[in-house]
């Protein structure tokens, strides 16, 4: 017994990640907590926004300077497509808790529809803001 | 893409999988298929390794498992997984075929391109080859007590269900307990220690809904944590990979959404 | 992993914390009110891109966009907090460092959401 317990220990782990095939489901899993985690680091520079404008002309020309150079756009670009992207894809968690859409086709439906329609929304959005 | 990760990719050095042994070759007109197959035997000091069998598919059943038999009984003797009813009910065979996972003996290999990889269970201990060690995945069923509980004196005859209270259990009652889902879920390779896994959680609902328990709040007090349900973050792989195409996701969501009813 | 413990034992653990509930419910909450709230935060965001010191503090006084930014402000908290939570239990399986993170989030969401709010009521009432 004592033998088997030892040996219990000393067992490998059969391979997850390393094997599993990629599913969309998985994948989107995976976006929803990466943009999720994105977003929480993102809130500092919305903060920083209020902040700027609270503390006066200097401080908000700082941040301004900021968020029109290209790495500050592509900072912004990236927060609004995470914002889009872990909206729509709470919502597909809303509906897979209620218990619907489940099934196959539906869930991959929904799964893909949080790309498409994130990807989607954000070039709309940037091109209105663009041309305005 | 195949998977996530390259093959050893973050495996700690015990579970670290080596190139292994080939035997026979490809030769050329004969309808051979290729059949890569983790290999782990516990009493040589090696690790893993993944060996390579050709099988003549003009001479083989249809299924995956077939092959393996056939691989057994005629190439590698010393080559260990679990069988028993061959016709996808007794759960045994279940393992990572082809990135996810399967039963060995409903999985036809024809389906599969190229060459079929076989791995254990994901993410278990393994035992010997293809055979994970269930001990624990075992004893969270035996934690979520999966039996009929009353207090209420047994009736003369049987205790009666309507055929709609019946009905419900339909889509929960057909776990066969492969754990095929549990292998496939992120959650139980991060914190399988805590969190209950897909099949565990099915069966609870199961219980949960038979209009015969009378167990129903301890059975959701007991549920009820942080780790045991909660770290279901709905990621669908145990619903895709259940080969008795049930919904472990639904079930926990269904669960998740009887907590919620009886806080408010 | 205890070699002297039992399959049962290390199954059962430390037993059911009777919680969780109301962190899930607490997220979805914060999810559904967090749908129009982002919309409009989006709206108020995108238009002010560009928009001089002036125009932005205009922009920021008026009561329904001070009002809108300041729910986003606590609803996302609210809701970031438990995320991150999650995450770190997750992945971080030392006790120590899992505690450390644990108030290090709080911290830095308290942080977060005390500083955007000031500003926006300090804007709103003085300019």
């Amino acid at each position: 017994m004592t033998d088997n317990r030892e040996r219990a220990m000393d067992r490998p782990r059969s391979p997850d990640l390393q094997v599993y095939r990629p599913t969309l489901t998985m994948t989107m899993s995976i976006a929803h907590r990466t943009t999720g985690a994105a977003l929480y680091l993102g809130m500092v520079l919305f903060v920083w926004w209020l902040v700027a404008a609270a503390a006066g002309p200097a401080a908000y020309a700082v941040e301004q300077r900021f968020m029109r150079s290209l790495p500050g756009l592509i900072i912004l670009f990236g927060f609004t497509w995470a914002a889009l992207h872990h909206t729509l894809g709470g919502v597909r968690h809303l509906i897979w808790d209620t218990g619907l859409a489940h099934d196959y086709p539906w869930r991959e439906y929904l799964a893909r529809a949080t790309l498409f329609g994130s990807l989607s929304l954000t070039g709309i959005l940037w091109i209105i803001g663009y041309l305005t | 893409m195949k998977s996530f990760l390259p093959l050893n990719w973050g495996l700690p050095g015990g579970s670290r999988i080596a190139a292994g042994k080939v035997f026979g070759t490809a030769e050329p007109g004969a309808r051979l298929r290729m059949f890569q197959v983790y290999r782990f035997d516990p009493d040589n000091t090696g690790g893993p390794r993944l060996d390579t069998y050709y099988v003549n598919r003009d001479d083989c059943g249809p299924m995956v498992l077939d092959a393996l038999i056939k691989i057994k009984n005629e190439i590698d003797p010393t080559l260990t997984f679990r069988r028993s009813c061959r016709e996808g009910i007794c759960g045994s065979c279940a393992m990572s075929i082809d990135g996810r996972n399967w039963l060995a003996c409903t999985q036809p290999i024809d389906d599969i391109p190229g060459a079929v990889r076989i791995f254990p269970l994901n993410h278990f201990p393994v035992v010997k080859d293809l055979v994970v060690d269930l001990n624990h995945a075992l004893a969270q069923h035996r934690l979520i007590e999966p039996w009929l509980k009353t207090e209420t004196p047994a009736p003369e005859k049987e205790r009666l269900q309507t055929p709609e209270d019946h009905a419900k259990l339909d889509g929960y009652y057909e776990c066969i307990l492969c754990f095929c889902c549990t292998g496939g879920c992120p959650s139980y390779w991060w914190n399988g220690d805590r969190y209950l896994g897909p099949a565990v959680l099915l069966q609870a609902y199961r219980w949960l809904i038979d209009s015969r328990d009378e167990a129903t709040g301890e059975r959701l007090d007991r549920l009820e944590d942080p780790f045991r349900l909660f770290r279901c973050h709905t990621i669908m792989n145990c619903t895709k990979t259940c080969p008795k195409k049930l919904q472990p996701a639904k079930a926990i969501a269904m669960t998740k959404a009887m907590l919620v009813e009886r806080q408010h | 992993m205890s070699i002297s413990r039992t399959p049962l034992a290390r199954a059962r653990g430390l037993g059911s914390a009777k919680s969780g509930t109301a962190d899930f419910w607490r997220q979805r909450v914060t999810s559904v009110l967090g749908l129009p709230l982002i919309a409009g935060a989006i709206l108020v965001i995108v238009s002010n891109i560009g928009a001089d010191y002036r125009s932005a503090i205009e922009c920021l006084r008026r009561p329904a966009v001070a009002i809108l930014l300041l729910l986003t402000i606590l609803n996302f908290c609210v809701h970031m907090r438990i995320g991150m939570q999650i995450i770190i239990e997750d992945y971080i399986h030392n006790e120590t460092a899992k505690a450390l993170l644990l108030i290090a989030n709080t911290g830095f969401v308290a942080a977060a959401g005390v500083a955007g709010a000031l500003a926006l009521v300090k804007i709103a009432a003085v300019g």
